[in-house]
């Protein structure tokens, strides 16, 4: 048993090595410049740098007003990203199980999923409008209203997929014992879809923290501003300043990294059928 | 058979209102702004002004007569076909490799594949024009790829891989753990290999996560937009130009928003064929439990 | 089945309540209000407006001294991508100074990066909600004015430190629309150091520029950064080489290339231009179009390479990544005499006032907009970004600066008030100019009839 495995283990450790190499070697590159001053990276962006510089650390936290850009950040994502979880949970489980009887269900799915080619340059103009009409620019309510509304589609269309995976029995079984559809959907469905639930967490959080193209548009005074938008005062016209952009985008990314490293406990082995079975 | 009849249609409901919050929130962002824009394709606005003419389908039959429309279509395609084939194979590999290390391994290379998705597009065209320009002419000896009509595409396909593996590979992931694990057990009681649990329970199983990911690639590599326009504007010489830079362009600088929105339209009307049937190819071959 | 029902009921509440907390909350007027007090500058008009009560009180004296120019607290947005520190500390200034003058009037300043910048502007202005202040390039400011975006100033101020060929720029039909507060200089920027070090002399002919390269050559160092990864860069190598041959000796000359008058393979004085700047190609590096403008910069501040062209914004460019750096500016060299040597100066965007229909708004808009166009104004910018502006100061912005003023008169050549290629014709012009130049022979007859073909795609 142990002979046998071992030829697929060396090849695969081979790939991983290969694989993280050509992952960790931009994000070395990414950690080395953020210490570089601005000739330092003129000189090489391989060389190590001198010292420890911290400053670009110091200055690319004050030019972003890191303090406020964090707390609008965090407003917006987390409240949106719970939003999204519980709706799309509830409509990827709605659309996985009824759209064998309900063609309007059915064609949900295909809605969504045609939702997702359409390119925001063409939905620009009339959001504004919307927001602008509404009141809501620079709200940072308004912004998760867009965001959250925004990602539905994608959350849900993941959804759909992994809803199929969960056995039915147990609904069956729950449904006998006089559950309502709340309560089944809550208390057994839902506690069953962790795996994905994490993974539509953790990609949302990332991607609405990150978000510059909505929030470039909504969000234009610098009280509402977000770190990821913050970030762009670093590149001017015709000037970067590369060493500050990447201190501000790792200091940035570290509460997202954090998120996921939380997150993953929950991405745990799969439920086993017979277990539910019993 | 009456309270029968009722259990039916509450379950019916229930299905329903289940659906509406986060339907009601798309309509807010996605719905209504998408048919409040939609007229603008038959009309000859251009983006400034603050009337318009109807034209009719004058922009539709303008597509036809666009000489300029090819190349952007030409390359569109094949950043979406390099891109599914390139980036299903790169996240699948990644998924299986964190999934075959013991826990505290594999936490450390989920995270490090995860990390590159952080960086925003700007600053990874920027560690990537460097490792282009400097690393690969002292290490092979050739130009950087991204000045090369020939070889750009492929080039900005490699940072997108690096870019945002990481989203497909958790979604491949968390497929993976959600195969009931019994399954495994029952096939090695059975004596399958390794390859035959791969193809026989692995695959089929994963088939969930295939829709999601290879459909959302396809699309998202055929919409191609912002990796590119930090990596090369378009260029050389418009050899990275993709339809999705094309719309913007036309919408935002050429003024003539009536004919982007018409060509946006149509492209868009391309994808969501395309998109559902490779989105029904998939979800065909999805088991329920 | 009560029990169901209920539950139905409660996804249903559940469904509606989130929905109506979330849709309608802000549209109606109380809670919006909570929700703005962290986010919006309005809470603050509104905390002021005790104080700005007395001085409505006091306007009629105020009259007198006849400075007020409105009596209800006014507030307007200027929108703009000036990202650099300092431009951004010239907005800062010119807002505090006006502010300072009339508490009742508050400025939010909004930025943008550059090149979200002018879709902004025309989304906003769409919507109805166009920044009151704002600016527009070559390509965008004749469209903005057709679309009736830009007021009126002619009136505003007399505009009288300015060059009437800078202030050229913003007329349309005898009426000034946009005033260009910052210009431009294009020419060859150098490392003085580096020149002086192996005994180099700014040449001023075509055939001294490339006995200066072969130097350069020769003692290690590539001659010419250029930076053409990025389309723009390449753009200004060749309007440095085609604008004096061309467009500076007809002005309609754009225009005739877009309506098709006069085509690219018949235009000798084009062509020529092009064989000089194709004749470089040897001096640009090995891989030129994977250099990038960062990279150009650094190149420059690290003695990699000796020099470049581009527009004088590299000045500050430069100094903030090698602040010892010792840059130097001569026109390009393009012929055999050096009287055809011109520094190209074009003024930058014009900044413009939104025609808005509040007449109230648009004075006080106006004459907020006076004292941008001010000397006052022109001089701190000219300090705090290190730039070359459209008033004529007499401070001291730098060696450099000083060098690129003393070309005058027939030395210098303002490229003002013409038209240019419209953003469609100049993305041809750059994608065909980008197709032919990386190949490893440029063949300038092909290039031009390049031209041609694309141009008529368009016509």
């Amino acid at each position: 048993m142990k002979k046998k495995l071992k030829a697929p283990y060396v090849i695969s450790t081979v790939f991983l090595v290969l694989a993280l190499i050509f992952f960790i070697a931009p994000i070395f590159l990414a950690v080395i410049t953020s210490f570089k001053s601005p000739m330092e990276i003129a000189e090489s962006i391989l060389a190590l740098p001198k010292s420890l510089n911290l400053d670009n650390y110091a200055d690319g936290m004050k030019k972003s007003d890191f303090l406020r850009s964090l707390r609008n950040s965090a407003t917006i994502t987390f409240p949106s990203v719970f939003l999204i979880v519980l709706f799309s949970s509830m409509g990827g489980y709605s659309i996985a199980r009824n759209s064998h009887w309900s063609k309007l269900i059915r064609s949900m799915d295909s809605l969504y999923l045609a939702s997702l080619m359409i390119p925001f340059q063409i939905l620009m103009i009339p959001v504004y409008k919307i927001f602008k009409n509404l009141g809501l620019q620079n709200n940072l309510m308004g912004m998760i209203l867009m965001l959250t509304g925004y990602s539905i589609a994608y959350a849900t269309y993941l959804y759909v997929g992994f809803v199929k995976s969960v056995p039915r029995e147990i609904e069956e079984a729950a449904l006998i014992d006089g559950c309502g559809p709340l309560q089944m959907f809550f208390r057994i469905v839902f506690p069953l879809l962790k795996p994905i639930t994490a993974t539509v967490a953790a990609l949302h959080v990332m991607w609405l923290w990150n978000d510059f193209q909505i929030s470039i548009i909504l969000l234009q005074r610098d009280k509402v501003r977000t770190l990821t938008v913050k970030q762009f005062y670093f590149f001017g016209q015709y000037t970067a300043e590369y060493g500050m952009a990447f201190a501000a985008s790792i200091v940035a990314m570290i509460p997202v990294v954090l998120v996921f490293i939380l997150l993953q406990k929950y991405i745990v082995a799969g439920i086993s059928a017979g277990a539910v079975k019993t | 058979m009456k309270k029968r009849r009722g259990h039916v249609t509450a379950t019916k409901l229930a299905a329903y209102l289940f659906l509406l919050p986060g339907f009601l929130f798309f309509c807010f962002s996605i719905l209504i702004p998408f048919f409040m824009g939609i007229h603008i394709a038959f009309t000859d606005w251009n983006g400034i002004n603050y009337d318009y003419n109807y034209v009719g389908f004058q922009n539709f039959i303008g597509m036809f007569k666009d000489q300029r429309i090819a190349q952007p279509i030409r390359n569109s395609l094949v950043f979406a076909l390099i891109g599914v084939v390139a980036g299903t194979v790169f996240s699948l590999g990644m998924a299986l490799l964190a999934n075959s290390r013991e826990a505290k391994a594999g936490k450390f290379v989920r995270t490090v594949f995860f990390i590159p998705v952080c960086f925003s597009a700007v600053l990874t065209a920027f560690i990537w024009k460097f490792i282009y320009k400097e690393v690969f002419f002292n290490a092979f000896g050739i130009k950087s790829p991204l000045g090369n009509p020939d070889w750009v595409i492929p080039a900005i396909i490699l940072m997108g891989l690096w870019n945002s593996s990481g989203i497909n590979m958790l979604i491949y992931y968390s497929g993976l753990k959600n195969i009931p694990t019994d399954l495994y057990e029952a096939a090695m009681i059975d004596g399958a290999s390794t390859m035959q649990k791969f193809r026989t329970i692995t695959l089929p199983l994963l088939t969930p996560a295939f829709s999601v990911c290879v459909t959302l690639t396809l699309t998202s590599y055929l919409r191609e937009f912002a990796m590119t326009l930090s990596a090369t504007e378009g260029g050389p010489g418009g050899a990275s130009r993709t339809l999705a830079i094309y719309v913007y362009e036309n919408l935002y600088k050429f003024s003539k928003a009536g004919y982007g929105q018409a060509v946006a339209l149509v492209f868009a009307l391309f994808c969501i064929l395309l998109g559902n049937a490779v989105s029904r190819f998939f979800r065909k071959r999805e088991v329920e439990m | 089945m009560k029990k169901r029902l209920i539950a139905i009921l409660m996804i249903a509440l559940l469904a509606c309540s989130s929905l109506v907390a979330c849709t309608v909350t802000p549209a109606s007027n109380e809670p919006a209000k909570e929700s703005e007090k962290e986010a919006e500058p309005e809470a603050e008009a509104e905390a002021d407006e005790p104080e700005a009560e007395p001085e409505a009180a006091a306007e009629p004296e105020a009259e007198a001294g006849d400075d007020e120019i409105t009596s209800d607290p006014i507030e307007f947005t200027w929108l703009h991508h000036l990202q650099e520190e300092g431009k951004q500390a010239w907005v800062q200034y010119c807002v505090d100074r006006f502010t300072e003058e009339h508490p009742n009037v508050t400025i939010n300043i909004e930025i943008l990066t550059a090149d979200q910048y002018d879709t902004m502007v025309k989304t906003k202005a769409a919507n109805g909600d166009a920044p009151m202040i704002f600016d527009a390039s070559t390509t965008t400011f004749p469209e903005y004015v057709a679309a009736g975006y830009c007021a009126d100033v002619t009136d505003v101020s007399d505009y009288a430190d300015f060059p009437e060929d800078t202030l050229n720029q913003g007329v349309v039909d005898g009426k000034v629309y946009g005033v260009p507060l910052d210009v431009n200089a294009y020419c060859i920027f150098y490392n003085k150091d580096l020149f002086a070090e192996l005994g180099l002399e700014v040449p001023t002919t075509n055939s001294e520029l490339i006995a200066v390269c072969d130097k350069l050559v020769e003692a290690g160092v590539q001659p010419f950064s250029g930076g053409f990864a990025e389309q723009w860069c390449e753009r200004i190598f060749v309007n440095n080489y085609a604008d004096p041959a061309t467009v500076m000796l007809n002005p309609k000359w754009y225009e005739e290339k877009m309506d098709g008058t006069s085509n690219f393979a018949d235009d000798e004085a084009w062509k020529s231009a092009m064989e000089t700047f194709a004749s470089y190609k040897k001096y640009w590096g090995d891989d030129p179009f994977a250099v990038t403008w960062s990279d150009v910069q650094n190149d420059l501040a690290t003695g990699k390479a000796a020099m470049t062209m581009n527009g004088s914004w590299i000045i500050s460019g430069v100094a903030s990544i090698n602040p010892d750096f010792n840059m130097g500016a001569f026109p390009v060299p393009r012929t055999e005499d050096p009287a055809d040597n011109k520094m190209i100066i074009k003024p930058g965007n014009n900044f413009c006032v939104f025609n808005s229909d509040d007449e109230e708004l648009l004075k006080v808009a106006k004459a907020f907009f006076k004292f941008m166009c001010s000397k006052e104004s022109a001089e701190f910018y000219a300090v705090s970004a290190s730039g070359l502006t459209g008033a004529i100061v007499d401070v001291d912005a730098g060696p450099c600066i000083n060098e690129i003023n003393s070309y005058q008169g027939d030395a210098q050549y303002v490229q003002a008030g013409i038209v240019t290629l419209t953003s469609e014709y100049n993305s041809v012009y750059q994608d065909i100019m980008a197709q032919q130049t990386n190949q490893d022979e440029i063949d300038v007859q092909a290039w031009a009839e390049a031209l041609d073909e694309g141009f008529a795609q368009i016509q």
